[in-house]
Formats: C-alpha cells, sequence, structure tokens
C-alpha cells in the first residue's frame, strides 16, 4: 500500500515536472516571438539602430550625418553622432505613429506627397536604368501594368459602381 | 528499443535545429533566363533583407547597391569567351519585400554558354541561387547554384526531357526540405510523438497525403493562401504536436486543452483591442484545432485513424508552405505537373531521409542511455519543440521575424 502511494505521488511529481517544463519551453519561445530575434538583425552591419523592430540603416544615418555636417563648420563629434541618430530615432517614432494612426490612407495632403514622391522616384529610376532622360511616362506605365500584374484585385459592388452618387450629378 | 530511448538523439538534434532556427529564412536568390540565340536576357529577384548585406558606396540606394553588386558577379561565357553585358542592369517592379533587376549580355561566339554567378556567396556562406534557364522553345532546365559549385554551362543541343525536369525538381524538393527547420521540426515532433513504428508510419502516410494534396492545388493556382497565416500555422503544428506529447506522458489532455484554449482567447483579445496580428477568424480556427487535437488526448498512443486523420490536417497546411517555395523559384505552364511531381517526390525523399536518420540513429545510441535520465530527456526536447513551434507561431503572427 505505502509503495504504491510512494509510486503514485512518485508519478505526480515527475508529471508536473513534465508540464512546468513544457511550460518554460513555451514561455521562451512567445518571448522570443514577441521580441524577435535580435541576434538576427543585431548582427546586420548595415543596421544602426532598431526601432520597433523596423531598422535604421546605415545609409538614412550616413545621409542624415552629411546633412547635418552641411550646416556644421568643425569635424563631428561623438555627441553630434549620437545626436543625429536620436533624431532619427524619434522620426521613425513618429512616422510609426503616422502609419499606425492611418494617416498615409486618410490624409489626402500626405497622400498626395508621397504618391508625387514615389512617381518622381520611378521617373529618376527609369532614367538611370536606361540611361537616357526621355520615356519615364513609359516606364511609369510600364511599372504600374507589372504591379497591376502581382496584384489581386476585386472590383465588387458593380450596381452601387455604376449609380450615379446624388451628390455627384449636382 | 523502447520510445524513450530516443529521446536523447532528439534533444540533440533539436538543439541543433534550435541554434539553426535564427537563420530560417535562408539567404537564397532567383534567376528566369530566355536565351535566343546570342541574347541572353535574366531577370534577378532577391529578399531586399539580403541586399542589405550588401556594403554601400557614398549612400548609395539599395536597388543601386544590387544592380553594382549584380553587374560586378554575373558572367555569361560562350565558347570560352566572355559575353558582354548590355548597359547596366535595369530594376523591374517586384513583390513586397523583394528586389528584381533585368541584365542583357549578346553571346556572339557559338558553343556551349556558361554561366558564372557569384553573387551573395562571399556574403553568406549558406546563400542559394535557384536559376530557370530557358533555351529557345525547349523546356526549361533548373539549375542549382552553391557557394561551392557557381558555375554551370548550358547544353546548347540537348533538349530538357520529362525526366531531366523531374530529376531537377527532386533535388530541389529534397534540398528545400533539408534547409526547412520548421519542416524538420515538425518531423522531429511527429517521431517523439508516435512510440511505436507503426504509428509513425501513419502519422507520416497522412503528413504526405496532406501536403502533396495542398502543394498541387497551390501550385496549379486552385487556391491561394495567406502566406503569413501558413507560416504561422506551421509553427502552431510543431508547438501542438509537443503539447500533445507532454497530455499523453502527463495524462493530462483536457487541462492542457483548456490552457491551450485560453492562451489563444487571450491572444485573440488583444489582437481585437490593438487591430495587430492574425485576424479573429483564423485564430477561432487555431483554438478549434487546438481543442479537437488535444481533447481526445489519453495515454501514450492516439488511435491510428485519428492519427491519420491528424497529420492529413497538418500536412495541408505545410504543404502551403512547400508550395510557397515552389513559386518562389517560378514554374512555367509547360512544364508544371512534370515539375511538381519531382518536388514533390523530392519532399518525400527528404522527408523519409531525415525520419530513417533519426530512427537509424537512435536505435545505433540506444545502448548508451541510462534509465533514470529518460523521463527528463523527453521533456526537455518536448520544451523546446514546444518553445521553437511557438517561436515561430507568435513571431509569425505578428510580422516580428
Amino acid at each position: 500500500m505505502k509503495t504504491q502511494g510512494r509510486a503514485n505521488s512518485q508519478t505526480m511529481l515527475l508529471n508536473r515536472r513534465s508540464i512546468l517544463r513544457l511550460l518554460l519551453g513555451a514561455s521562451l519561445g512567445v518571448i522570443l516571438g514577441l521580441t524577435g530575434t535580435p541576434f538576427s538583425q543585431m548582427d546586420d552591419p548595415s543596421i544602426v539602430a532598431m526601432v520597433n523592430h523596423q531598422p535604421i540603416t546605415q545609409v538614412s544615418f550616413d545621409k542624415a550625418l552629411t546633412l547635418f555636417s552641411a550646416d556644421k563648420r568643425n569635424m563631428l563629434t561623438a555627441a553630434d553622432r549620437q545626436l543625429v541618430l536620436n533624431r532619427l530615432i524619434d522620426e521613425e517614432l513618429l512616422l510609426q505613429q503616422a502609419l499606425n494612426q492611418g494617416l498615409l490612407r486618410e490624409n489626402l495632403d500626405v497622400r498626395q506627397r508621397v504618391l508625387k514622391t514615389l512617381l518622381s522616384a520611378i521617373a529618376g529610376q527609369s532614367a538611370i536604368g536606361v540611361g537616357m532622360n526621355g520615356g519615364s511616362s513609359k516606364a511609369l506605365g510600364n511599372f504600374i501594368q507589372q504591379q497591376r500584374q502581382m496584384a489581386t484585385i476585386v472590383q465588387l459592388n458593380p450596381e452601387q459602381r455604376n449609380s450615379i452618387h446624388p451628390e455627384v450629378s449636382k | 528499443m523502447t520510445p524513450l530511448l530516443r529521446h536523447w538523439i532528439l534533444m540533440l538534434m533539436l538543439f541543433a535545429t534550435a541554434t539553426g532556427a535564427l537563420a530560417h529564412n535562408p539567404s537564397q536568390s532567383f534567376s528566369h533566363w530566355t536565351i535566343n540565340n546570342g541574347d541572353v536576357q535574366l531577370t534577378f529577384s532577391v529578399k531586399t533583407r539580403e541586399v542589405t548585406r550588401l556594403q554601400p558606396v557614398d549612400s548609395e540606394s539599395l536597388n543601386a547597391r544590387l544592380m553594382r553588386h549584380l553587374d560586378e558577379s554575373i558572367d555569361v561565357s560562350s565558347g570560352n569567351i566572355i559575353c558582354p553585358q548590355i548597359d547596366k542592369s535595369v530594376p523591374l517592379a517586384s513583390a513586397q519585400g523583394y528586389m528584381r533587376l533585368e541584365l542583357n549580355f549578346q553571346c556572339s561566339t557559338p558553343g556551349h554558354l556558361t554561366i558564372q554567378i557569384d553573387s551573395f556567396f562571399n556574403l553568406a556562406e549558406s546563400h542559394i541561387h535557384y536559376a530557370n534557364i530557358r533555351k529557345g522553345n525547349k523546356l526549361s532546365q533548373q539549375y542549382l547554384f552553391t557557394h561551392e559549385n557557381r558555375s554551370h554551362t548550358i547544353l546548347s543541343d540537348v533538349e530538357k526531357s520529362a525526366g531531366n525536369i523531374v530529376r531537377n525538381y527532386i533535388a530541389l524538393g529534397t534540398e528545400h526540405i533539408f534547409g526547412g527547420l520548421d519542416h524538420i521540426a515538425f518531423l522531429l515532433a511527429l517521431v517523439l510523438v508516435c512510440g511505436r513504428k507503426r504509428d509513425l508510419l501513419w502519422a507520416i502516410t497522412g503528413f504526405t497525403l496532406g501536403h502533396s494534396l495542398t502543394l498541387a492545388f497551390a501550385s496549379l493556382g486552385w487556391v491561394a493562401p495567406d502566406m503569413s497565416l501558413v507560416e504561422a500555422a506551421i509553427g502552431f503544428t510543431i508547438a501542438l504536436v509537443a503539447v500533445e506529447k507532454v497530455a499523453a506522458t502527463t495524462d493530462q489532455g483536457k487541462r492542457l486543452t483548456m490552457a491551450t484554449a485560453v492562451a489563444l482567447i487571450i491572444m485573440l483579445m488583444v489582437n481585437q483591442r490593438w487591430n495587430i496580428g492574425l485576424s479573429g477568424v483564423s485564430l477561432i480556427g487555431f483554438i478549434l484545432l487546438g481543442i479537437s487535437y488535444l481533447w481526445p488526448t489519453k495515454g501514450e498512443s492516439q488511435s491510428q485513424p485519428f492519427r491519420l486523420f491528424i497529420t492529413t490536417v497538418f500536412g495541408l497546411i505545410h504543404g502551403f508552405g512547400f508550395a510557397g517555395a515552389l513559386g518562389d523559384f517560378g514554374l512555367s505552364g509547360d512544364q508544371l505537373l512534370w515539375s511538381l511531381l519531382g518536388f514533390n517526390l523530392g519532399i518525400e525523399l527528404g522527408q523519409l531521409a531525415i525520419v530513417l536518420l533519426l530512427w537509424v540513429v537512435s536505435t545505433w545510441l540506444s545502448g548508451w542511455l541510462s534509465s533514470d535520465n529518460r523521463r527528463g530527456l523527453s521533456d526537455w526536447s518536448t520544451a523546446a519543440l514546444c518553445g521553437l513551434g511557438l517561436y515561430w507561431f507568435i513571431g509569425r503572427s505578428y510580422g516580428v521575424i
């Protein structure tokens, strides 16, 4: 009887241990999953900082330093470099906030500016790639055509789309 | 050999997998070549993340970095004469997270075409490049470029047969499953949870059946799953099998089912409150899957029909993951069925090799193990598998990894 009781308590102890170990493994997995693998990006030499998993690249840091040094007569100090990095981090935080609030989609002014910048970038890129200045509108047309081919576009509610809205008819 | 004897080996292999988990997304790139007489055109695509490995010169953009790198690292020669590149590479529109460039070469000397690709290999030794090469109207040929094998000669007078296509895609399928650490982790979990050889056979059969179906459906374009959801679900299946192992060992299936459901409900509420992560419908699906899978768990082994059914369901999820990889490589209509067959065969061969290797090694080493530590090792290996699965599930759900 005593032996059986001891065996039962031993089994219970082992079972409890199994569950605790499972919980430990699960917790570790959840924490690593939520924080990301810092190792994977932190060892990337082209990234100078991570802001909510969004990288600030060496390229953008160098650009910001160039702009900063243009306004400064003396050599850049370590404090200057840190200041520039802090500004980029603040800018990234504000940008993330704006994106989270849906400013890009909802604010007409922001949307227009972004689209204009994107269009100029495509036109500029095509001019570099092709090695000429003309033909940017053709390149843009091709670009949009390619994007359309890759996108999933579903047009819904044809009745509503074809009916004339009273506001528009006025 | 008792089932627990395998846990030492599983534990060791698991840690090997766990360290590799940090490099879960393999470094790879793709190219599609069209060769018409002397005109050689190629589109090269690679993940943007890979391009950030390239050191910039004078604050150049990622596009400029990739253009410079490709112009320097891809060579085409015909009859041992280097074919000149026509203009510089041209950026093309690409899927989100990828970059795509076009390069053109002119080969005027007749002879065998040799392609040398050095791109990214010096930055990541494990980098793999997949090249799909079409000559005129002939069927495409597939070549694998690795750190050690960066050059291939394209035979001009040999038309590719269906057999060659199948062979090429078998190699790609095998390579994919050996590189897909999450699939290996899932197979490890299956070996762990299936105490007897017969159970494992049922499980592998179900898994094969499931992933063959969805691999075919997705590759044929009949279904287009949300890949981020599929990737997260793959992690979930690994964690779920690990929980089943503990539920069976401790006979606490119902408690662990409740704990799993509560954790997922909390996740659902967080997602709904802050509008992040997976959709509510997806999470409800995971809750139902978790409950229906774990609730009947009692004792060491599930019934074989249930094992077959549930691993088929898991296989359906993993099959979409395989299809994603096949889609990355690219398929064309004239060879779709052959390449699909070859890729699936390759996966099966890789899968069998992994399971057999595990079994043989564990049998060989079984004599070394003492019975005292078996339970502990079983627990730790299960815990590590559960952690890995949840790491992928959570990380992919929130787009962190």
